[in-house]
């Protein structure tokens, strides 16, 4: 993996995005900062609500505004902050830069097209493909993502397809252009476990083929744990902890990350009972200084609310928002 | 030790009918149908709690429905402590009702949305106890929030000011009410966030522990299988393809699908 400063794709500093829901302001992300390098697959994990779809949303601005606000940051890329980028140039980032696969393949296919029209749909409209041509290439796309018999299946509706077949769709989708980056929002949590498997190898095949860079978000540790070389955590809206795979199971340096790792059933382990967290999440409306995890968090006290806490690399590439990361006791 | 027994299931087949297309009709062609359970034999005794694996569409909510007397039997049947299940009796549902209970999936749909929680106990608990007054009534509700570990100043709420795993312990909850002899879980944590289902995880482990409640529990992931059950039975298209204990069949699956499904599990690096 090359982690010099000039392999830097995407750069997200300082972000955050606010929603206005019912008179309430609830801060979906906040101040968070992040790079994403060439080539690398950067996984992203959290509960429901802590802000994993807002951040990947937001990095192709496609929350709609109103009820989301961004209320501070940038994104880079390119050397262009796509936070205040025109619709228009937005639209070529969209189609030919950066692409987005979604966690539900039914809901992501209009249902009175045939898949291979919406396959093709986008397809760089300058190189001017005939109806023909465009087939052509689109049934070649379906046999990358490994459909089997594409020229039949080319002219079929979303409902003759089964979800993991309408997610290699929807991959293919996302790959016509090849774009650099490729955010891919929970792909596997509405299929099974055994097509799981498949659509990550189609997916991490892809991304080492292209040498694209990719942003995985999910909620299962294990799923991020065997496809990311890096990995952020996330919690209420912020950032808690990002380090590589390996650093971060072997010495996680967030509570929040130790009571993840704890709560998993294991194969072939004999566990009795598991370490379950204790409390839940809660949604934040505030800006707060201390770190949002300190009310279920079981080594806090009362310091954790007086300490203005900043992202900090306490070990090289492994950074943490925790304030006192030396009192975490975690045994493996 | 056949006495252990508490629910015997024998052959049992279930079909739905397939909607017919034009085409079908035309051609008068007779009813299609879809075999949902094809054969199932399993059994279940006092106290343990068995795992039903398998992927979506392979039968494993439509044997659940099928013992609460909702699914149609198309062929086979169901023993209760070595007695026939008559599904076709109408009287059938209070005792269906008495002896089994179900926690479904989700914990947003499956409750009524009108009803606080203290209504949605109450309604159970005067359904299978009609002679007991006010007092037993909440005495008992009581009782069985600080058994599923609800904070009993909650219970005016209603579903949509709840989170996720409070709905989901209340649903528990009610199920527990009737005081059932089985329960049957249709993937209770499936829904729910990994340090919210840890505790729900360890909630029904120590009821199994503590009131010797026997259990079905569906999943379809093996990590939490293996974690809540001794005995694990796989099931494919209808049928129970694997049957065992869970160390024989974690280590030394013997069907293909069983080794495909444990080899596809996500594991940790450690």
């Amino acid at each position: 993996m090359n982690m010099s400063a000039n392999s830097k794709i995407l750069s997200i500093n300082n972000l955050s995005v606010s929603f206005d829901v019912d008179k309430n302001k609830i801060i979906a992300n906040q101040n968070i900062s992040l790079n994403l390098n060439e080539g690398e697959v950067l996984g992203i994990v959290g509960e429901s609500g802590s802000g994993k779809t807002v951040l990947c949303k937001s990095i192709i601005k496609l929350l709609p505004t109103p009820p989301a606000k961004y209320l501070s940051g940038e994104i880079m890329y390119n050397d262009k902050n796509i936070l205040t980028l025109s619709d228009e140039a937005l639209r070529e980032i969209r189609k030919k830069e950066i692409a987005m696969i979604f966690q539900n393949p039914m809901s992501s296919f209009n249902p009175v097209r045939t898949v291979g029209s919406q396959v093709v749909e986008n397809l760089d409209l300058k190189k001017k493909f005939s109806k023909k041509e465009a087939k052509f290439f689109g049934i070649d796309l379906l046999n990358k993502v490994g459909i089997h018999s594409p020229e039949t299946r080319y002219d079929e509706y979303p409902h003759q397809w089964s979800g993991g077949m309408l997610q290699r769709a929807a991959i293919a989708m996302a790959i016509r252009n090849n774009p650099k980056i490729l955010l891919a929002d929970e792909p596997t949590t509405a299929l099974d476990v055994t097509i799981q498997a498949q659509i990550l190898s189609l997916l991490l095949g892809i991304q080492k083929k292209n040498n694209m860079s990719m942003i995985l978000v999910s909620h299962d540790l294990a799923v991020v744990a065997e496809t990311c070389d890096r990995i952020g955590v996330m919690y209420a809206g912020k950032l808690v902890e990002i380090a590589n795979t390996q650093d971060l199971f072997k010495r996680p340096q967030h509570p929040y990350t130790v009571g993840l790792i704890n709560s998993i059933p294991r194969i072939n382990s004999n566990q009795k009972r598991l370490k379950s967290i204790a409390g839940t999440l809660k949604s934040v409306s505030s800006h707060t200084n201390f770190c949002p995890f300190v009310e279920r968090c079981e080594y806090s006290n009362q310091d954790c609310y007086n300490k203005n806490v900043l992202f900090k690399e306490v070990q090289k590439n492994h950074f943490t928002l925790c304030p006192y990361p030396e009192r975490i006791i975690f045994n493996n | 030790m056949k006495s252990n027994i508490l629910l015997q299931i024998k052959n049992l087949t279930v079909e739905f009918s397939k909607d017919k297309s034009l085409f079908d009709i035309f051609k008068g062609n007779s009813k299609k149908t879809l075999k949902a359970i094809n054969g199932v034999d399993l059994s279940l005794s006092k106290g343990e709690i068995l795992g039903l694996v398998g992927e979506s569409g392979s039968g494993k909510s439509s044997l659940i429905k099928t013992i609460v007397g909702i699914n149609k039997i198309k062929d086979g049947k169901i023993l209760y402590l070595g007695k026939e299940i008559d599904y076709k009796n109408r009287k059938i549902k209070k005792f269906l009702s008495k002896k089994f209970q179900v926690v479904f999936q989700d914990p947003y749909s499956s409750l009524n949305p009108s009803m606080t929680v203290f209504a949605t106990l109450k309604e159970v608990i005067k359904f299978h106890n009609s002679e007991l007054d006010y007092k037993a009534v909440y005495e008992k509700m009581i009782s069985l929030l600080t058994m599923v570990g609800f904070n009993k100043d909650l219970i005016y709420r209603k579903p949509k000011s709840l989170s996720g795993g409070q709905r989901q312990r209340i649903g528990i909850a009610r199920a527990l009410a009737v005081e059932p002899e089985i329960l049957l879980l249709d993937e209770p944590v499936t829904a729910l966030d990994v340090s919210i289902q840890a505790q729900i995880l360890n909630l029904l482990k120590d009821l199994n522990e503590k009131l010797n409640l026997t259990m079905l529990f569906v999943a379809h992931e093996l990590s939490i299988i293996e974690f809540m059950c001794e005995k694990v039975a796989v099931m494919y298209l209808g049928e129970i393809v694997e049957f065992g204990n869970k160390n024989e069949i974690f280590r030394n699956p013997k069907h293909p699908y069983t080794k495909k499904l444990i080899e596809s599990i996500p594991k940790l690096p450690f």
